[in-house]
């Protein structure tokens, strides 16, 4: 273990990536400060604090050789199952879901936490299970894998956050297709995505006399039957399970090309817009500033996701690579899911726009990510 | 550290795992193009129809209620008016401590501050503290200093004239809605109207305020001009409070009218109430009597039974008829008077106002006939005065002979006090009934005359000859052998008839033995200018209408002559020594004949005879063109000051009265109209 920054590693600092980390930062406080106008509790300063702690975060994760953190990424992993499994004891409702550990002032989620100490366990089944002359994963040799992901994944599910577990397991599904499978388990996967779009293009859309004959629909519950209907049709029922995705969709076109200002949107201020400093954060931004500072936030998110893909890319090791894809991949889904949910392209889900929501335990973890992968870029040749 | 060792062999950098990054690259921003394109898809391509969609959401229109119209009497002096005040409003959030704060804004308003910290706490972001504040509180809630007070302006009503014409004025609510008198009548045309603004709307759907009013004059509501004159209501109800209160009455009405145009120039009610605190006063001070309830008029009838008869020539002013000694059987009742009499001619039976006689008058008359000349002067139909609920009056067919004996002085049937007076306004003005009024103009912010009354003739009721006929008939209704003496007046020739009625008791089905006393007068006799009615309900100590209500009636009288500058009918030499020292000498005015010059000169030569030193006495200068009063107060050292123009229609000091040289007096000039 290596505690120190040597010289060499100095040029590899990854600059680009950092500026594009800082500026959603930077956009994302402002924003919050729109959002959370009063009489609203002003968070963003909460917020400040917190991306304090995160850049201290960085810079400690900097500090470690990623290898050290390879070998302790078992222990990792087993703390943050453990952490899920106390949950159940001691954790803290709220809006339905066992999700918090509350801790003075301060409410820790250890779901945040779990995606890292997933990837970085993956990294690890991953780097230890090379076979230089069988790149690629059958079913059977898929086991270790599996295991890693569905055990964090069920515990999330049983919260239950959906969100979150929808999360763990695209960025995970991410990483494992990225370790190469069989064809025909890429086969299943195209399949079975079709199948679901065929099960729901039944239930939900398909002209058909009632009552309807629904394969998966009875299943589900109504909340989730719901949010899937106001997916493919907000306008439906505008007051109940449509109406999150209407408010954000007409927030989000109301702003325009350039928007109405800051602290300037109507929908933000008037409170139409639900959890408006969390989940849709995204909306208050679109509104107030516009398509053009839109664009920005992409470009922002955009330069991320590449630049933390070259880290991968020019990883000295496969963990190395994998951490990089694993990370790059969960903050990937995390933003896609959450920009899709509010301009009405993805159902909506509990998920958080990383580095933009309001919330410490999101930032602390994504910040986290965001060292693991400098950590990575910096000890790229440093052998 | 054997992982660490281990990772020390250089792995073959595997070709496999770029491949995948730059596919995983590809999948990436396929899908962040994905959103782009949704996103230029709703923030270009839908922005309009979604802007829609989010104005819809937000904009509210609040409505702002138009600034009420005023009420002005007939000169211009408002009577009812609208003025802005300050209410206080809170949003209970941003208070620091809700039962400090509520403890703090309660003793500075004087109210209950658990009742406030209720409203508070209930309340989420918007809650009134004191709505209509006075401006003295709204500076010391202001200094506080309070975080989330908020002052908004409302329009609040005043009546700056007080318990004045109060019950033909009417109340308004809380709300601005009118509750009572024209208020009420005239509620559209007061209230105009409301504009609209729009204003912001939270997702909880409520009303947030908006900076900035429309300009106040451009959602102003009509103002309704009266008939009534405010000196004239003024010494009416002053002269009928006096007349309630010594006979111990329960209260009363006065009426004066102009009977040649049917202008109604005072409607007085008593008890009054103040409507600027309507909340002291009981429901029954607060109704108009006047214009809304019907009552037994009594003897006041007789006089239009014998013009109805003398009209048809069925008798003649010499006709006599036997009044029975006092008692007349009519089936199984008996008419009574209340004083003997035998023999007596119309103007006798008027005079001492003879059940009797009259009653034989109205069987020469017959049923038909009396219910048709009552219906000819105006009863039993409304008169349309514009106030709310006002009565009609019942005139039941007297198929008894008993009925058709009450009927002619006024039992067993009910009116108005309005619809009396407006009769004897048709006796006064040659025989031609006026439709009496009491709006005579209402008029938009904008100049354009919503409704406007002119003086409209109903019909003739009878002949010019029999009209004079009956009014030099009542005039001796006010000599020594008249039922009231006490309406006499020294300057003017009074034709007038008294009225005590009998109270029908609703519960025992009979008449009680409460009274109604009323005089109804008609000044100047010889040609008439008002027509005053004061009636006054269940007096205690006398129940005659010529002992109770007569005092009044000459009180009102004096100052009605004087202010509308009637010259005198007959010149008195004042009485040495009081000279102007008394109200009641006629006004010198300008157009009056040359008969009352002497009694300037003799005013004027009682004013320059006081001469305690230092001081001096107001001469009186009512009716007096503005120009002449200014002179004749600087010649008595006085200081003049003048609003108005016109005419003196009142002066303070009063004439009379004894002030410091140099001191100011206050002329009220208005142009007659």
């Amino acid at each position: 273990m290596q505690l120190r920054i040597e010289r060499r590693m100095v040029p590899h600092v990854p600059w680009g990536l950092i500026v594009c980390v800082l500026g959603v930062c930077a956009l994302g406080i402002w924003n919050l400060a729109s959002a959370s106008r009063p009489p609203l509790a002003p968070v963003w300063s909460s917020q400040l604090l917190y991306l304090g702690l995160g850049i201290a975060a960085v810079l400690v994760v900097c500090l470690v050789d990623y290898r050290w953190i390879q070998t302790m990424a078992l222990p990792i992993y087993g703390l943050n199952i453990l952490a899920l499994l106390a949950l159940k004891v001691i954790g803290h409702t709220a809006k339905g879901a066992e999700s918090w550990f509350v801790i003075g002032p301060f409410r820790l989620q250890p779901a945040e936490f779990m995606k890292i100490g997933v990837v970085l366990m993956l990294a690890k089944v991953y780097h230890d299970d090379f076979r230089p002359n069988e790149p690629s994963y059958g079913l059977v040799r898929l086991w270790k894998p599996v295991v890693v992901v569905m055990v964090p994944f069920l515990l999330v599910l049983v919260q239950p956050d959906l969100g979150t577990a929808l999360m763990i397991f695209l960025s995970s599904l991410t990483v494992i297709l990225f370790g190469k499978v069989r064809w025909y388990l890429s086969a299943v996967l195209v399949g079975g995505l079709l199948v679901g779009a065929l099960i729901i293009w039944n239930d939900y859309v398909r002209e058909m006399p009632e009552p309807r004959t629904t394969i998966v629909r009875h299943y589900l519950k109504k909340h989730q039957s719901q949010r899937i209907s106001g997916w493919l049709d907000p306008e439906a029922d505008l007051r109940g399970s449509g109406y999150h995705a209407a408010q954000s969709k007409i927030a989000v076109g109301s702003g325009g090309l350039t928007g109405k200002g800051w602290r300037e949107g109507t929908q933000t201020g008037l409170r139409f817009l639900p959890e408006q400093h969390t989940d849709f954060i995204f909306s208050v931004w679109a509104e107030e500033h516009g398509f053009v500072m839109c664009l920005l936030l992409l470009v922002f998110y955009g330069g991320l996701f590449i630049l933390g893909l070259g880290v991968g890319f020019n990883a000295r090791d496969r963990f190395g690579a994998f951490v990089a894809v694993g990370v790059v991949a969960t903050i990937f889904w995390q933003v896609f899911e959450n920009i899709g949910m509010v301009i009405g392209l993805l159902p909506v889900t509990g998920i958080t726009l990383p580095l933009m929501s309001y919330g410490g335990s999101s930032m602390l973890s994504v910040m986290i990510s965001i060292g693991l992968l400098v950590n990575v870029s910096m000890r790229r040749h440093m052998f | 550290m054997r992982d660490f060792k281990a990772a020390r062999a250089p792995e073959p950098n595997a070709k496999w795992l770029k491949l995948r990054v730059q596919l995983l690259f590809g999948l990436f921003l396929t899908l962040l193009g994905t959103a782009f394109a949704r996103a230029v898809f709703l923030q270009v391509f839908e922005q309009e129809k979604l802007r829609g969609l989010a104005q819809d959401q937000y904009v509210r229109q609040i409505e702002i209620p138009a600034r009420r119209g005023d009420i002005f009497d007939r000169r211009g002096t408002p009577l009812a008016q609208s003025v802005e005040v300050d209410s206080i409003w809170v949003d209970p959030s941003l208070l620091p401590d809700v039962r400090a704060a509520s403890r703090a804004m309660a003793r500075v308003l004087k109210v209950d501050a658990d009742e406030l910290f209720g409203r508070l706490t209930r309340a989420k972001r918007f809650a009134w503290v004191k709505r209509q504040a006075k401006p003295q509180d709204v500076d010391a809630i202001k200094e506080l200093g309070l975080p989330g007070l908020g002052f908004t302006k409302e329009p609040k009503r005043f009546y700056p004239q007080r318990e004045l014409a109060a019950h033909v004025v009417g109340l308004v609510g809380t709300d601005g809605h009118g509750l009572e008198g024209l208020e009420l009548a005239f509620e559209d045309e007061l209230s105009g109207q409301n504009s609209r603004l729009s204003g912001f709307r939270d997702a909880k759907g409520r009303k947030l305020l908006v900076q900035g009013a429309l300009d106040p004059l451009e959602r102003q509501g009509a103002s309704v001009t009266l008939t009534l004159d405010r000196h004239l209501q003024y010494v009416a109800e002053k002269a009928l409070a006096k007349a309630v209160e010594e006979s111990r009455a329960v209260a009363g009405t006065a009426v004066v009218l102009d009977p040649r145009t049917g202008e109604l120039l005072a409607l007085a009610n008593n008890p009054r109430f103040n409507p600027n605190a309507p909340e002291g006063g009981d429901r029954g001070a607060i109704r108009n009597r006047a214009a809304l309830d019907t009552f037994e008029p009594g003897s006041t009838m007789k006089s239009f039974v014998m013009a109805a008869a003398l009209d048809q020539k069925l008798i003649t002013a010499d006709s006599t008829f036997f009044c029975e000694n006092g008692a007349w059987p009519v089936g199984r009742h008996t008419i009574n008077d209340t004083h003997p009499h035998g023999n007596m001619n119309i103007e006798g039976i008027l005079q001492v106002s003879s059940n009797i006689g009259t009653a034989k008058v109205a069987n020469v008359l017959g049923r038909e006939r009396l219910v048709a000349a009552y219906h000819a002067f105006g009863f039993a139909e409304r008169t349309g005065l514009a106030l709310p609920g006002e009565g009609r009056g019942v005139i039941p067919f007297p198929k008894a002979d008993v009925a058709l004996a009450t009927q002619s002085f006024g039992q067993g049937m009910t009116a108005t006090a309005v619809q009396v007076a407006a009769g004897y306004g048709a006796l006064a003005n040659d025989g031609v009934l006026m439709r009496p009024y009491l709006v005579s103009k209402v008029v938009d912010p904008d100049g354009v005359v919503l409704l406007e009354n002119q003086p409209t003739e109903l019909r003739r009721v009878v002949s010019a000859k029999t009209a004079r006929q009956v009014v030099g008939m009542l005039e001796s209704v006010v000599t020594k052998g008249g039922t009231a003496p006490r309406a006499a007046m020294a300057e003017y020739r009074v034709a007038g008839k008294t009225g005590t009625a009998q109270k029908a008791d609703p519960v025992a089905r009979g008449y009680s033995d409460k009274r109604i006393a009323s005089f109804v007068g008609v000044v100047p006799a010889e040609a008439p200018r008002a027509v005053i009615l004061v009636v006054v309900d269940e007096p205690k100590t006398d129940v005659y209408g010529g002992l109770v209500a007569a005092p009044a009636f000459k009180e009102i009288a004096t100052a009605a002559m004087a202010h509308l500058a009637v010259p005198p009918s007959r010149t008195v030499a004042p009485p040495e020594g009081v000279a102007a020292a008394v109200p009641l000498a006629p006004p010198p005015a300008s157009k009056a004949s040359a008969k009352a010059a002497p009694i300037k000169a003799a005013l004027a030569e009682a004013v320059t005879e006081t001469p305690e030193p230092g001081t001096v006495r107001v001469p009186d200068v009512q009716g007096q063109a503005g120009r002449d009063a200014v002179v004749q107060l600087l010649a008595a050292a006085l200081e003049p000051q003048v609003l108005g123009s016109g005419r003196v229609v009142s002066q303070t000091p009063a004439a009379g009265s004894m002030v410091e040289k140099g001191a100011r007096v206050t002329l009220e000039l208005a142009t007659r109209q």
